[in-house]
């Protein structure tokens, strides 16, 4: 039934997206703390996506997720922006981390594909530019960049242990 | 159509990108408060420092219009000083400048100092009512005579010239002569037939003396610098300081003496029989 990548896709779109904006984006780390913890697993939408699939499509799907979960959150445009950021980057990543024998068209990046190694290095360069991304814009100026890389490492080490949890359990394959 | 689409989708990544993100720009700006605030307040500074940028540019590009302004402005200023009956009531030589006389700004746009023989163009010409043989002063001091007038542009011959002969005498002293340009100095100049009885002083005032026409009564010169007896002559050697420095002139002003067209006529004309 989730043979096809794209349904597979599909689902979690409208998952993930439920999943971000009913619950991990209500989760609360005590009082002074949530601008620095925010869970972010709805990027997983994009990082498992088909490794051939176009850019262009994958930026137009970004923006359609980012925007939804914006439509939610009521935080119009900011988690779309950084999601197409992170569709962009995720092409370089991916150039970058291309195994010597390449990739096949519709090999799907993830953890039962590539292993282990290959994918936490994806996810981890992958949310690290979308964290730094949607805190530099729900900041919205470099004059606290620091409290921007305060923000972005809490963030990106919630995400990157529920995305890491995520490949475990939800990856059928091994 | 297809094949435009498969174009788009091989290489359409960036600009897909630059207009999502575009997109998300105007919705953050335009829905997100925070961030409203702090886009309007960036905008405010950037246009603001652009503004003021901006501003200092045609400031500086206006300068020339303000000095031509203030040119005229002063022009105006000095002939009501002179026009005054008590501008200078320590001469003898010095009365109501007639009404007749008007000042003309212009700018020198041409001027030699260095030279035996030097000479100033002026961006007045007859367009603006110039004509040869008028006067030209700074306003400290007198610059020349028009010679050539054309158009738009004068030239003017300097005082500092060796033809250049102005009729000029000593306030206190009381007694006229005539300014020669000695040919190497040009801070100063000598006022020849200054008879030896003068009673001179280092100090004393240099004012035109409005023999010709060419220049009113009572225009201010300059100052007695040095003065000496060659044995056996009549006259003495008068050097004048100049009330200006003729290589640093910006400004000077066309002295019109319109009613006197007569007299004008007249010398013209015992200097040609002459």
């Amino acid at each position: 039934m989730f043979g096809s990548p794209y349904v597979a896709t599909a689902i979690r779109f409208v998952v993930l997206a439920a999943l971000q904006v009913v619950v991990l984006s209500r989760i609360g780390v005590g009082e002074g703390w949530s601008p620095y913890v925010q869970v972010l697993l709805y990027p997983l939408v994009i990082l498992l996506l088909p490794v051939g699939m176009p850019t262009a499509v994958v930026l137009v799907l970004a923006f359609a997720l980012g925007l939804t979960v914006d439509v939610f959150l009521g935080t119009y445009g900011m988690h779309a922006a950084a999601l197409v950021v992170t569709g962009f980057a995720r092409s370089l990543v991916l150039a970058v981390l291309e195994p010597r024998e390449g990739y096949a068209v519709e090999q799907v990046a993830n953890r039962a594909t590539f292993g282990w190694r290959w994918f936490a290095a994806y996810a981890a360069l992958l949310m690290g530019v979308h964290t730094l991304a949607f805190f530099s814009i729900e900041v919205f100026t470099f004059v606290f960049f620091g409290e921007i890389l305060l923000r972005a490492l809490g963030s990106f080490c919630v995400s990157m242990l529920l995305i890491l949890l995520y490949a475990l359990v939800l990856d059928p394959k091994t | 159509m297809q094949e435009l689409l498969a174009f788009f989708l091989r290489s359409g990544g960036l600009i897909t990108f630059v207009v999502l993100e575009a997109v998300c720009a105007f919705l953050i700006v335009r829905y997100n408060d925070a961030q409203r605030a702090i886009w309007l307040h960036s905008g405010n500074q950037v246009s603001g420092a652009i503004s003021y940028r901006a501003d200092a540019i045609s400031d500086y590009v206006g300068l020339r219009e303000v000095a031509d302004s203030l040119a005229a402005e002063v022009a105006r200023l000095r002939l009501q000083a002179l026009l005054q009956p008590g501008a200078y009531p320590d001469s003898v030589l010095v009365e109501r400048v007639d009404s007749a006389y008007t000042l003309l700004p212009g700018r020198i746009v041409r001027n030699s100092v260095a030279r035996a023989n030097n000479t100033l163009t002026l961006d007045r010409g007859a367009r603006d009512g110039v004509r040869p043989r008028q006067g030209v002063i700074s306003g400290r001091s007198i610059v020349g005579v028009t010679r050539s007038v054309g158009e738009d542009y004068t030239e003017v011959l300097s005082l500092l010239h060796s033809e250049s002969r102005v009729s000029a005498g000593l306030r206190r002293a009381g007694y006229p002569g005539v300014l020669r340009w000695g040919g190497t100095d040009t801070r100063t100049v000598a006022l020849d037939e200054i008879p030896r009885h003068a009673r001179l002083t280092e100090g004393d005032s240099v004012v035109t003396t409005g023999y010709s026409a060419i220049f009113p009564r009572g225009l201010p010169v300059g100052t007695v610098d040095t003065f000496w007896l060659v044995p056996g002559s009549n006259f003495y050697e008068v050097r004048v300081r100049l009330g200006h420095d003729a290589a640093r002139l910006d400004y000077a002003y066309v002295v019109r003496y319109d009613a006197d067209a007569p007299r004008q006529a007249f010398e013209q004309r015992t200097a040609d029989v002459r």
